[in-house]
């Protein structure tokens, strides 16, 4: 909805110079969506009501119709609210995005955008410094699109449509409260419009979650003293990560005893304050590539060299006291049942010779996976298919069934492995898989090849543009860590109190929400969650906050009612 | 679902028979591909005995077993798993476990793995690599790569690997992974069966740490081809290269490298 600036202007803006009255769109939109020019304010969204036991619809010329049983409602209403006003709320410590859509009536010039400080209670202040503003720019598309901090002033022809985030970083030492402050749009050095923050910093600490969440990592190229290796790691634990899994590009010692990359890696593994399993990939390159020339899983030459290697990178990995995962594999379901067979060989030839090798393989079909796993530590896997053979009859793996079979029959633990990026699967879906004994999940692909489609970033040296689905794994993270939150305060209260009573009622109901099978979401199955109807959404609520965010909200508040009662 | 533990001991006592009875035949024999290896040799090593020993001193058993703990303690092994792992172990200790998949045979020595190009993948673009083993890349002008299964297209084996021009002329490349440097290797051997039609051009070139290349048309009858590759500058791996130049098609089967002089074991 286009809006003319000077009719929005309050007596919060006063302290803002003179605007010019510029005809503009500027809205608040949902950054779970990709960008688009036909996107719409987030406050303009259908108010769903799923299953009502009947509709009763007045219509223009008087009639009265009446449904029975619709399968659900869909009602636009005209817009209320401020579409300019950005609804967030964050515990301390937390990075919290909002996106909105710029578009003027006529062209502009010298544009740019500045997020200014937040004020809050009794004075406190989050500075100017921690509302970052990026534009979205063009890199593989979709959500593989790039958020680039902005550089110079640029030009907007009229109707032409730009896309930004805002994400504001809440100090860790931040009082907690209501914050409010601008985005403020500016066209020749004037405003020309803005959007209010206001933000609500919650009382609230979020530890890490319990579990190794990380991405295939790349050995960064021009990186001598490792510099770019260390801003990548921070980037890494600032977006949620408690792991890595360097995949290609790193050495290994197959001609030689030089395992001091691994060292290094190592170190500045415990300097980035990862809590979780290392987990590293880079061996499944000995069996795909990195031993050719010396026979196959089989032979005596082969082994014994694969030996060596291994024992080289272990013995390295002992230095530094790291709990480390090796990933001995890769999709042998590509290869059909003669690479099933090879993949239950190594396996077992990984656990006879190299038990004190904690093992995994990336895995991606289910006979593959249950070849491997009785010998693996670890069995990692993806959702499955049935390779070019059709050799798992349409076995999928990703849900309760299979995930219960492979810990009885195998003994393995399950990680998930390019099981989805994005913010449901990093974080309600992933929640809900934990309960069924999943652990970790590592996702394609941090920094691959030179920028190369998959990877997670955009990189230039220690320069990193982020993706949209990057930042929305950290919002996924974040929410996995409201509900780890929330677990942990449920498990050490007094089961009689009453927030106790009403978290645990929170905790099911979110849990009955999620499927316990991915078939059923990410455009396979048709279902979204939360679904419509999803009992503890309240559509004014979905409105300000989005879905998730909405059913974010309650948990915290679930966190804060116990924390109030002095449970820790 | 064949599992292997129900499969490997036949296959390592046929392996050990071979290896005890016959390696002057294991030596000069075809490998899995068919491909006989010119020159190759594999040299008596430790028996499966010797290995066990050499592998398991006591006190590396004792270090995998603290080892073994301290997974269980990082939560990175199941009750169940760790009970196996430990039970593994402990036979180890007392001499009684008999490990199934240590192998103490190797097939003659023919750095080109999957030379026969029998092992395909499935799932694979056509303009890249489509062979277990192999690398490859399209650069430019319009290819297919194709594992071919018509028997006079076929050397030997049920497959050759057939790269079919089907357009515009360019290059592309199937390559070998990074092969080791043999210390004390004077020279490698390569060695091949090819056949082409049409206006083909095939260029073969061992790159990064070795030289050596051959640019050819190819007639339309199988025949073998021999490059010899030289070590150059101190790396510690080349590559060898097939690729195509020109239109038509060209197929290529049992393929073979091997050093002349030097060693690999250690």
């Amino acid at each position: 909805m286009r809006i003319p600036f000077a009719i929005l202007v309050s007596s919060w803006l006063l302290a803002m110079p003179a605007a010019r009255g510029v005809d503009l769109d500027l809205f608040v939109t949902d950054y779970n969506e990709n960008p688009s020019a036909e996107q719409k304010a987030l406050l303009d969204q259908p108010i769903v009501y799923a299953r009502p036991k009947s509709v009763t619809v007045q219509t223009a010329d008087g009639k009265t119709v009446t449904i029975p049983d619709p399968v659900s409602i869909e009602i636009r209403t005209p817009l209320q609210g401020d579409t300019r006003e950005a609804h967030i709320f964050a515990s301390r410590g937390e990075y919290e995005p909002f996106s909105f859509l710029l578009r003027p009536a006529e062209a502009l010039q010298d544009v740019f955008i500045t997020g200014g400080e937040l004020k809050g209670p009794d004075g406190a202040i989050i500075p100017a410094d921690h509302v970052l503003v990026q534009s979205v720019e063009g890199f593989h598309g979709g959500g593989r699109d790039i958020l680039m901090t902005l550089g110079r002033n640029w030009n907007m022809a009229a109707h032409s449509t730009e896309f930004f985030w805002c994400t504001v970083k809440v100090p860790p030492d931040a009082a907690p409260g209501a914050y409010t402050g601008l985005v403020t749009v500016t066209a020749a050095g004037q405003p020309v419009g803005s959007i209010r923050i206001a933000l609500d910093v919650l009382p609230i600490q979020l530890p890490d979650p319990p579990f190794s969440l990380g991405l295939n990592y790349s050995r960064p190229e021009g990186d001598a003293d490792g510099a770019i290796l260390e801003a990548q790691f921070r980037d890494m634990r600032e977006h949620g990560m408690t792991c890595v899994a360097p995949l290609y590009n790193w050495r290994q010692p197959v001609y030689d005893t030089d395992t001091s990359e691994l060292g290094n890696l190592l170190e500045a593994y415990k300097k980035g304050g990862f809590p979780g399993t290392f987990y590293w990939a880079a061996p499944m390159d000995l069996q795909l590539t990195e031993l050719a020339g010396f026979g196959d899983e089989t032979t005596r030459r082969w082994q014994q060299r694969y030996i060596k290697v291994m024992r080289l990178e272990h013995d390295e990995v002992a230095k530094h006291d790291v709990p480390t995962l090796f990933s001995i594999g890769d999709e042998f379901t590509n290869k059909g049942l003669e690479g099933v067979k090879t993949a239950g060989r190594l396996a077992k030839f990984v656990w006879e010779e190299l038990p004190e090798i904690p093992a995994t393989s990336d895995m991606d079909g289910y006979r593959e996976v249950m070849a491997m796993a009785p010998y693996l530590n670890v069995a990692t896997f993806n959702n499955g298919w049935d390779g070019a053979d059709y050799h798992n009859g349409g076995r999928r793996l990703l849900n309760r069934a299979f995930l219960e079979e492979l810990q009885k029959d195998t003994g393995a633990i399950p990680w998930f492995v390019n099981a989805g990026s994005g913010r449901f699967p990093f974080g309600f879906f992933f929640w809900k898989m934990t309960k069924y004994g999943v652990r970790g999940k590592v996702e394609w692909y941090y920094n691959l090849g030179h920028n190369e489609a998959g990877s997670l970033v955009h990189a230039q040296g220690a320069t990193i543009d982020p993706t949209l689905d990057y930042e929305r794994c950290r919002e996924g993270i974040d929410d996995l860590k409201y509900l780890c939150k929330l677990d942990s305060l449920v498990a050490h209260a007094d089961p009689a109190l009453p927030q106790a009573k009403a978290a645990r009622d929170l905790l099911k109901e979110i849990d009955e929400g999620i499927a316990a099978d991915w078939n059923l979401y990410e455009g396979q199955g048709g279902r979204r969650f939360p679904d419509d109807g999803f009992a503890n959404l309240d559509p004014d609520k979905i409105r300000s906050l989005g879905r998730l965010n909405s059913i974010r909200r309650q948990v915290a508040n679930a966190i804060v009612a116990l924390q109030e009662v002095g449970v820790r | 679902m064949i599992r292997f533990h129900t499969i490997v001991p036949v296959l390592l006592m046929a392996a050990a028979l071979l290896s005890a009875r016959a390696p002057a035949q294991a030596a000069a024999g075809p490998d899995a591909s068919g491909a006989v290896a010119p020159g190759a040799s594999s040299p008596a090593g430790p028996s499966r005995e010797d290995l066990i020993r050499m592998l398991w001193p006591r006190e590396r058993v004792l270090a995998a077993l603290a080892a073994v703990d301290k997974q269980k303690a990082a939560g990175l092994l199941s009750d169940a798993a760790y009970a196996r792992r430990k039970k593994m172990l402990q036979d180890r200790l007392t001499g009684t476990y008999q490990p199934q998949s240590l192998s103490a045979v190797d097939p003659p020595l023919n750095f080109i793995q999957n030379g026969g190009f029998e092992q395909t993948n499935p799932n694979s673009a056509k303009n890249r690599s489509r062979w277990l083993w192999w690398g490859g890349w399209c650069w430019a002008g319009d290819y297919e790569n194709m594992w071919e299964d018509r028997p006079e297209y076929v050397h030997s084996g049920k497959l050759s690997a057939r790269i079919r021009c089907t357009g515009a002329t360019g290059r592309i490349g199937i390559n070998t992974p990074p092969l080791p440097i043999i210390p004390g290797a004077t020279t490698y051997t390569l060695t091949f069966w090819t056949r082409g039609e049409g206006d083909n051009m095939l260029f073969v070139n061992f790159e990064e740490g070795a030289t050596g290349e051959l640019r050819q048309k190819i007639d339309d009858t199988w025949k073998q081809y021999t490059v010899v590759g030289k070590p150059a500058g101190d790396k510690k791996t080349y590559t060898v290269f097939f690729y195509a130049t020109g239109g038509g098609t060209l197929w290529l089967d049992d393929a073979a490298l091997v050093p002349v002089g030097g060693s690999l074991e250690e």
